[in-house]
């Protein structure tokens, strides 16, 4: 079956579109193959936040089989074990295939018609209490209709995203770094850098299809040092040349101690500085911008900073400190520092964000290919839907705040709105939300509806106790979520909405290294499952025919105006009539007019449907050709650096220089004592991803890590009489489970602390963790908090 | 006469492979792997080991392949392999080649799990016995398809709960069903080499599968030869390299 009979064979697609859909492919790098009665089309992969491409082979309309894109630069043709498995994602045997409506207590089917009439019933009772929350998992025309029903409809600016757990942090330290989100260089750097330094991070489990394109460079002969600044001992620390355990929290005292060796023995790069740089710090409460500081006081606060001072905070012996320092001080290598998880989920994340670009700025190693601080994401798509679209409460697309007047003025325009419809009040981040949604009405839990769309906040929430349990027992709390699987949110929903996964819709990714990438429909959803972005527009369609004012634009037309080859409009909310048209493509075309006053500008859809991503911005030539940019900020190859070798020309001091900030190291909020003694660490495995609802369907990646463990240091458990394999309770102050102990098993914690992944519905461990989060970022801390494990029985 | 009775076998070949892909493709989704093994060696000691002596190093089994048969390395079999000995192979062999190999991977094409237990932690030495591929007594470790990369346990994991004892927990229920081993090449004529009927990427070393230590079904009958691609072609649709167009020549 080729593509042009399996689109005649779904019922939803008419003879134009198809014939629209096949003439899109002028290049035949981008055509579906088919060989032996398989058709064979690029997706990127649905899990990380690397983006590698897959080839994703469809037969008799289900996904038979996926291959390594080979055209694909960012993984050469090359996957991990989740990327060759993505496809078996679609046939878990419990899919969503109907609406369900909790009755009595029981979720009973329902039809569609009837799920967006609950839905439209929420919103109209009380448009103030209806909040969106969504992910990074999200395409980005999904995130974008969800955000433009938030933000132009419904008017309150609520909705925010799981990606606030996963890299708010980041974006905070870039902008407050930069002015502008998201990293200057990109996976290039990976291949010609000279030393990769890991900040609490482990990307032979979490990124390693880039951590092969790492160390397969030494298999060609060439040599790349790795350097592992870690808490515990992990997979990706036996690759490397060095590693360098340090005490939790102790991340920012190593960054401000490399500052001091390069400033104390003058390895710092004064040119660099002289020419790109500015000084700030803190001030409280903390802003993005701080204040200003000049370089001698900057030097006067590292001072503090001795090896001795290091090592007293973070444990790491003044020899290591001073390799970090010898390698930073050394402009003729090239290092590329990475980090995801350790440094975001962190009380002080956007300082330390702010730290570790500082020691690349102070030491000069930035702007040259291999020379680059690069944070990683962990969703697909968590930079091209929620920081590019700005699916955040305070945010409008294209890099835009809902604070001030002319981002609203430009959006408004761009939406066709009239004048002040846009809110100025942003709307409650992640934990602020779910606390609300949390808590009485009386009270102050003004949040009584929320729509979840593409996450699983029962289980990834940080100390669900108290952001998401209860909610589930107050009247007048309403949870709507849409999901592929029954969930254990979707479980405890009230109304559960059947969604179109992955291939089963149209959708674009944009990954960590600025790549906006996008695939096609290959196979039918499941049963009367549609897709999140017709859900969202379907719901505001019913709003608009109620008579919510928000629904229309100044001249009276629906938000969502979507028109055929002729201009005439095509209700698309009308679920037949869907795929008429490519409804992708025209919220693209509309969301592209918002991507260039922060220079991310975006090419056109179909230029996307030509290649296997571009990273923005993708500028367009005098010969009509669209260019990509790799590296940022710099003259060699970014297009509007263009006054010197290096222009940050969205600087915060608008004089194209980055800010090098300084913060102090303070202690966590919560560290271990005499009640609580250890360190709790959570985070992911290599086989399983967020939290497992699609891996462990998965045969092959369930049975190779089929249960959480609790992993702990021999030493600890010889203490505690606790022996490989033995179920024991772990408790914090704010929740307990049982879980089995692993000893010797994937990653090894020193002594004091113990790690658990969050995979496992079953088991989850966010029952223990502490909703503590940044101050700026609003990112929670699911890397430390302090709890006990005892044996069962024990008291 | 001649046509008819190749036309025969054609079918016959046909139905077998048809069952074979069909049965192997079923099966190849969510089946526990059937041969795994576990030789791991004994968790570690707390206590501080004492030092051996030669003698104790002599007798007694220790260190990761403790577990394995006590002359293991005299059933090793050595570079003896006679590349000129008749290769008998029935369909009946080649079904079971196809089935065992389907029974490792979710679809043909998918990195094969790894039926023994292996280190979760440290670097894993998995080229020392599968970058040439090792036979011992009845099991073998075959040798890579793919060039070297070092990252092993990126792609391919193991076929069974990695914690020593661990309860076994039901697989989960699918409806997947994978892409099943292709049919054979095609022949321009009775005789010509037929043309590989998979994608070689990820696949160059043809040895793994069809060399001497490879799946016996599957066998070539004339291993001495090591240069495939000189007589067999491969597909340039399936390898994902189909030609761009570029217009038709002034």
């Amino acid at each position: 079956m080729d593509r042009r009979d399996f689109i005649k064979a779904t019922a939803m697609a008419t003879a134009a579109a198809a014939a629209a859909r096949l003439a899109l492919h002028d290049d035949a790098g981008a055509q579906p193959r088919v060989a032996d009665g398989v058709t064979w089309d690029k997706a990127p992969c649905r899990f990380c936040g690397t983006g590698c491409h897959v080839q994703v082979g469809v037969k008799g309309g289900k996904v038979v089989a996926i291959a390594g894109d080979q055209k694909a630069d960012v993984n050469k043709g090359l996957l991990c074990v989740k990327g060759y498995h993505v496809g078996l994602a679609l046939y878990g045997k419990d899919r969503l295939t109907r609406p369900l409506l909790r009755r009595n207590g029981k979720l009973e089917p329902i039809t569609w018609e009837q799920a967006l009439d609950v839905v439209a019933d929420r919103v109209m009772a009380n448009p103030a209490g209806f909040a969106i929350y969504g992910s990074g998992q999200w395409t980005i025309p999904e995130g974008y209709a969800a955000q433009k029903l938030i933000k132009a409809g419904i008017g309150n600016n609520q909705i925010d995203p799981n990606a606030r757990l996963c890299m708010a942090s980041a974006v905070t330290g870039f902008l407050s770094t930069y002015g502008v989100d998201e990293p200057a260089g990109c996976y290039d750097d990976l291949d010609h850098c000279d030393v990769v330094l890991m900040w609490g991070n482990n990307p032979a489990e979490m990124h390693p299809v880039l951590f092969s394109r790492i160390i397969d460079r030494r298999s060609r002969g060439e040599k790349v040092v790795l350097v592992d600044l870690t808490t515990r001992r992990t997979r990706t620390s036996g690759f490397c040349d060095r590693t360098i355990l340090f005490e939790p929290q102790g991340d920012l005292a190593i960054a401000n101690g490399i500052a001091h060796l390069l400033l104390e023995r003058g390895t710092w790069d004064r040119g660099f500085v002289e020419a790109f740089c500015n000084f700030r710090k803190p001030t409280s409460p903390p802003t993005l911008d701080g204040q200003a500081m000049t370089f001698d006081e900057y030097r006067r606060e590292m001072a503090a900073y001795t090896p001795a001072r290091v090592q007293e905070l973070a444990g790491v012996a003044p020899a290591d400190l001073a390799y970090l320092a010898d390698l930073f001080g050394n402009r003729a290598l090239r290092i590329t520092s990475l980090w995801c998880m350790g440094m975001n989920q962190h009380t002080r994340g956007t300082a330390i964000n702010d730290l570790v670009h500082g020691i690349h700025l102070l030491s000069g190693h930035f702007g040259k290919p291999g020379d680059a601080p690069t944070s990683l994401t962990g969703q697909p798509s968590a930079c091209g839907t929620v920081r590019e679209v700005g699916t955040l409460a305070h945010a409008l697309p294209g890099g835009r705040v809902v604070a001030k007047e002319d981002h609203r003025q430009e959006a408004e325009a761009i939406w066709n709105l009239p004048p002040g419809r846009i809110s100025a009040k942003p709307g409650y981040h992640t934990v602020e939300m779910w606390r609300r949604f949390s808590t009485p009405k009386e009270q102050g839990g003004d949040i009584d509806t929320i729509w979840v769309q593409v996450t699983n906040p029962a289980r990834s929430l940080p100390n669900i106790n108290e952001l998401f349990l209860p909610s589930r027992k107050l009247p007048g709390k309403f949870l709507i979520v849409s999901d592929v699987y029954p969930t254990a949110t979707a479980m405890a929903a009230d109304l559960v909405l059947p969604s179109a996964m992955w291939v089963e819709k149209n959708g674009m990714f944009g990954n960590s290294e600025r790549r906006t990438q996008q695939w096609f429909r290959m196979v039918p959803p499941p049963g009367e499952a549609r897709d999140d972005c017709w859900q969202t527009i379907a719901v505001a369609r019913r709003l608009h025919d109620r008579g919510h004012p928000g629904l229309k634009d100044k001249d009276g037309r629906f938000l969502f105006h979507v028109v055929d080859a002729r201009g005439a409009a095509v209700p698309v909310w009308d679920w037949r009539r869907y795929y008429d048209v490519n409804v992708d493509e025209q919220l693209f075309e509309e969301y592209r007019k918002f991507t260039r006053k922060k220079h991310k500008d975006l090419a056109p859809y179909q230029e996307y449907v030509k290649t296997r991503g571009m990273r923005w911005p993708v500028v367009e030539q005098p010969d009509g050709s669209w260019r990509e940019t790799k590296f940022r900020f710099a003259r060699f190859d970014d297009p509007y650096a263009t006054k010197a070798d290096i222009q940050f020309y969205h600087s915060v001091t608008k004089d194209d220089r980055a800010l090098v900030w300084f913060h102090p190291w303070e202690a966590a909020p919560e560290t271990p004592d005499k009640d609580y003694p250890l360190w709790l660490c959570t985070g992911r495995v290599l086989e399983h991803w967020h939290t497992g609802t699609m891996t462990m369907r998965i045969p092959q990646l369930q049975r190779a890590m089929p249960q959480a463990y609790c992993e702990m240091n021999r030493a600890d458990a010889r203490a505690l009489g606790v022996h490989d394999g033995e179920v024991v309770v772990i408790e914090s102050r704010r929740g307990k489970l049982e879980l089995p102990v692993w000893l010797g098993g994937r990653g090894e914690p020193p002594r004091g602390s113990v790690f658990v992944p969050f995979f496992d519905e079953t088991l989850a461990i966010n029952l223990a963790t502490l909703d503590a989060h940044d101050p700026l970022s609003k990112q929670p801390d699911y890397k430390k908090c302090a709890v006990r494990v005892r044996r069962r029985g024990a008291a | 006469m001649t046509s008819s009775r190749g036309l025969e076998i054609g079918v016959v070949i046909a139905v077998a492979v048809a069952v074979v892909g069909l049965v192997s493709g079923v099966e190849s989704s969510g089946r526990e792997v059937s041969s795994y093994v576990d030789h791991a060696p004994p968790p570690p000691s707390d206590r501080v080991a004492g030092a051996r002596s030669y003698r104790d190093m002599r007798d007694q089994a220790f260190g990761p392949n403790a577990g394995l048969p006590v002359d293991w390395w005299k059933r090793l079999r050595g570079g003896g392999v006679d590349l000129f000995a008749a290769v008998v192979q029935t369909e009946r062999d080649r079904a079971a080649s196809l089935a065992a190999r389907a029974d490792r991977r979710a679809y043909d094409g998918a990195p094969p799990v790894i039926p023994h237990a292996v280190d979760q932690l440290a670097v894993p030495a998995c080229l020392a016995c599968h970058e040439d591929g090792v036979v011992v007594a009845s099991r073998r470790a075959p040798l890579m398809s793919h060039g070297r990369k070092d990252s092993c346990l990126q792609c391919h994991v193991v076929a069974a709960d990695p914690r020593r004892d661990a309860p076994t927990v039901a697989p989960p229920e699918t409806s997947f069903v994978g892409l099943g081993a292709p049919g054979r090449g095609e022949r321009a004529w009775q005789g010509a080499p037929p043309t590989i009927p998979h994608p070689t990427w990820m696949r160059e070393r043809c040895e793994a599968c069809h060399g001497p230590g490879g799946w016996h079904g599957v066998r070539s009958t004339h291993p001495w030869r090591s240069s495939c691609t000189q007589c067999h072609a491969p597909s340039a649709v399936l390898d994902q390299r189909a030609p761009v167009a570029l217009g038709a020549a002034p």
